[in-house]
């Protein structure tokens, strides 16, 4: 990690507007990302996680707007630039993204070395390179990419459809698209999610490798903390758009300052929680239209108080590094959350 | 079979359509004989099915030709309407339909889209006769007419500018809807997201990705639609005087010509099952999915 960051978002709030109806999806998120960090994004369904992503290499939905916060990727502001200079120096080029159902982010008409070579043919045209590269040589690009993502046959399996893959194999060629030499930033949103856990812990494996390969950051989105700990150095745990609590990985799983990442912990399968029951947060994440007052968490949290309905926490720093938004954490110091 | 039961709920005799009012019974019962009129009807039902067997499809009443000929004489017309505002429909309405999807929030694209419905809304018979008004009355640029003269490539295809783009026009609203719709849902995948996050081209993700994904239900559509433009280019033949299949039949149907209808309505058959399965085979050329062994 270097001292100036590669990417900093700085209080990002975000609306969806619908039918007049403003819900607000992000609200004040502030991190950094450093050069070669791989930071996990984790959270329930529906509490922002994808959006930040999509807000990160713009392609969000029409419906957002952005009203408040900065995005500073290498220096720049990118919700300053046009789509259409996202779309030449940065989209597929310095930032890239990958999605969560590898089933569908193929397009099934065109064969997988098709889309490949189209994409390097965009790269080399936005990167506006002096010789284009005849289409033997994008081809051979192409199957060495293949290669690299560890598709045995690459030579033959590149003029197959993406019918003929598998979900895993799909999700491996999303990857070799992705990290072309240039990228420096890749968001995975939920990546493994679909796949099953043998392709699960390979895929990761793949991402770490090409990860120490060209040096790229890592924006890795997902509800699996079990995941999210094998390949993060740092971790952030989102709720209802905000963020509740990011510090390195071991000392947020190991001891989490906030209920909410505790109940997350509690609720996940493992060894030492044999015989017992899992835990599983009563109530549900809210809906974006009615956002509790206060803490958005505290109908849920067994240890709020009343203060808890009614000031809204801070992301405030609690030691070196690690960051917590509890009021009572912040006020009474390290609490024990027991929640089973 | 439900053909040939068909042509014999018809009214009227052949043969005193033929003979005229002032026939003898005695020539009459000389021509139903001559002509096997006279046999049962499920006699005649097996002379016909060994007949189409053998290609033998009956000579025409009226005018003794044989009813093959007279079939291929005048169905390269047909074909040549339908295919020719079957493409005129395909390519028009695809492009206006994909135009629309583009610039949907544009004012332009919803005008392609208004008028694409309204287009649909409009009988092709009416929409012959006000290009004919239009274009051989008020403006006199083009042939009203006839299919043209044998072999001159230019005056036929003058000749087919007006009946097709007549039968063509509800078609192209239809198809142009279809594609705007299908080319929304496609936009909305997520492959075409994956296309975004790496920067193609909107142009290219419209015209290349997502127009051949989009394109795939249309196809079902042309393929099935091939029944009613055959339909409509009887209408066509009828309006614009131009000798065809459709025309064939209609004739022959006021001149109790009943060979010649059931011969016609047969090959009428053969030609829309012929359509559909070129239908199911042109998927496998958009949708790599779809293979046939």
């Amino acid at each position: 990690m270097t001292n100036t960051p590669l990417l900093e978002v700085n209080s990002l709030t975000l609306d969806y507007i619908l039918g007049g109806k403003k819900m607000r999806a992000l609200d004040k998120v502030s991190f950094t990302l450093g050069k070669g960090e791989v930071m996990g994004v984790a959270g329930e369904s529906g509490c922002g996680k994808s959006t930040m992503g999509l807000s990160i290499i713009g392609l969000l939905p029409r419906i957002a707007k952005i009203p408040r916060g900065e995005i500073v990727f290498e220096g720049d502001d990118l919700l300053r630039m046009s789509s259409r200079q996202m779309d030449n120096e940065i989209r597929g080029q310095k930032i890239s993204m990958i999605f969560q159902n590898p089933q569908n982010a193929l397009n099934p008409v065109f064969r997988i070395g098709s889309q490949m070579t189209d994409i390097l043919k965009f790269q080399e045209k936005n990167r506006k390179v002096q010789r284009k590269s005849s289409r033997q040589e994008l081809y051979k690009m192409a199957v060495s990419q293949l290669r690299d993502t560890g598709i045995s046959d690459p030579d033959e399996r590149i003029s197959n459809y993406p019918f003929e893959f598998s979900g895993g194999m799909k999700q491996r060629v999303m990857i070799a698209m992705a990290l072309s030499s240039q990228t420096s930033l890749l968001i995975a949103d939920e990546p493994t999610t679909a796949l099953d856990m043998t392709i699960e812990a390979q895929i990761l494996e793949l991402l770490t490798k090409l990860k120490g390969k060209y040096d790229t950051s890592i924006l890795y989105i997902s509800h699996n903390l079990g995941v999210l700990s094998q390949i993060s150095d740092r971790i952030m745990i989102m709720y209802a758009g905000r963020i509740f609590e990011m510090g390195p990985t071991n000392v947020v799983l190991g001891s989490p300052r906030h209920p909410y990442s505790s109940a997350l912990l509690e609720s996940l399968p493992g060894r030492h929680t044999k015989g017992k029951r899992l835990l599983s947060i009563p109530g549900h994440v809210p809906s974006l239209d009615s956002l509790p007052i206060g803490c958005s968490f505290h109908p849920r949290c067994p240890f709020a108080e009343d203060e808890c309905s009614k000031v809204t926490p801070s992301l405030e720093i609690v030691s070196s590094n690690h960051w917590s938004a509890c009021l009572l954490d912040q006020r009474r110091g390290r609490q024990k959350w027991k929640w089973i | 079979m439900v053909l040939f039961s068909l042509t014999y709920l018809l009214p009227g005799d052949p043969a005193s359509v033929m003979l005229g009012p002032r026939a003898t019974p005695q020539l009459v019962a000389e021509l139903n004989e001559r002509l096997q009129l006279d046999k049962p009807v499920y006699v005649r039902l097996a002379y016909y099915i060994f007949g189409v067997a053998k290609g033998d499809l009956g000579d025409s009443v009226w005018s003794g030709h044989s009813v093959l000929s007279l079939i291929g004489k005048n169905l390269p017309h047909t074909i040549l309407l339908a295919i020719t505002s079957l493409g005129l429909a395909a390519v028009i309405g695809i492009l206006l339909g994909t135009f629309a999807s583009i610039h949907r929030r544009k004012k332009i694209g919803s005008t392609v889209t208004t008028l694409s419905l309204l287009s649909v809304a409009v009988p092709d018979f009416v929409a012959a006769l006000l290009l004919m008004l239009l274009f051989c009355i008020k403006i006199p640029i083009l042939p009203s007419l006839g299919a043209g003269a044998d072999g001159d490539i230019m005056d036929i295809s003058l000749h087919l500018i007006l009946p097709s783009l007549a039968l063509a026009i509800g078609w192209i609203g239809y198809i142009a809807r279809l594609t705007k719709e299908s080319m929304e849902e496609v936009m909305d995948t997520d492959y075409i997201r994956t296309a975004r996050a790496f920067a193609a081209p909107i142009n290219t993700v419209y015209y290349r990705y997502a127009l051949k994904n989009a394109v795939i239900p249309t196809i079902t559509v042309i393929g099935l639609g091939f029944g009613k433009l055959l339909g409509g280019a009887v209408f066509m033949e009828i309006i614009f005087n131009r000798p065809g299949l459709g025309k064939m039949i209609v004739d022959a149907v006021f001149a109790r010509d009943l060979p010649v209808v059931q011969g016609g309505i047969l090959i009428a058959t053969i030609l829309f099952i012929f359509a559909n399965l070129l239908a199911d085979i042109s998927y496998a050329f958009v949708d790599p999915r779809i293979q046939y062994d």
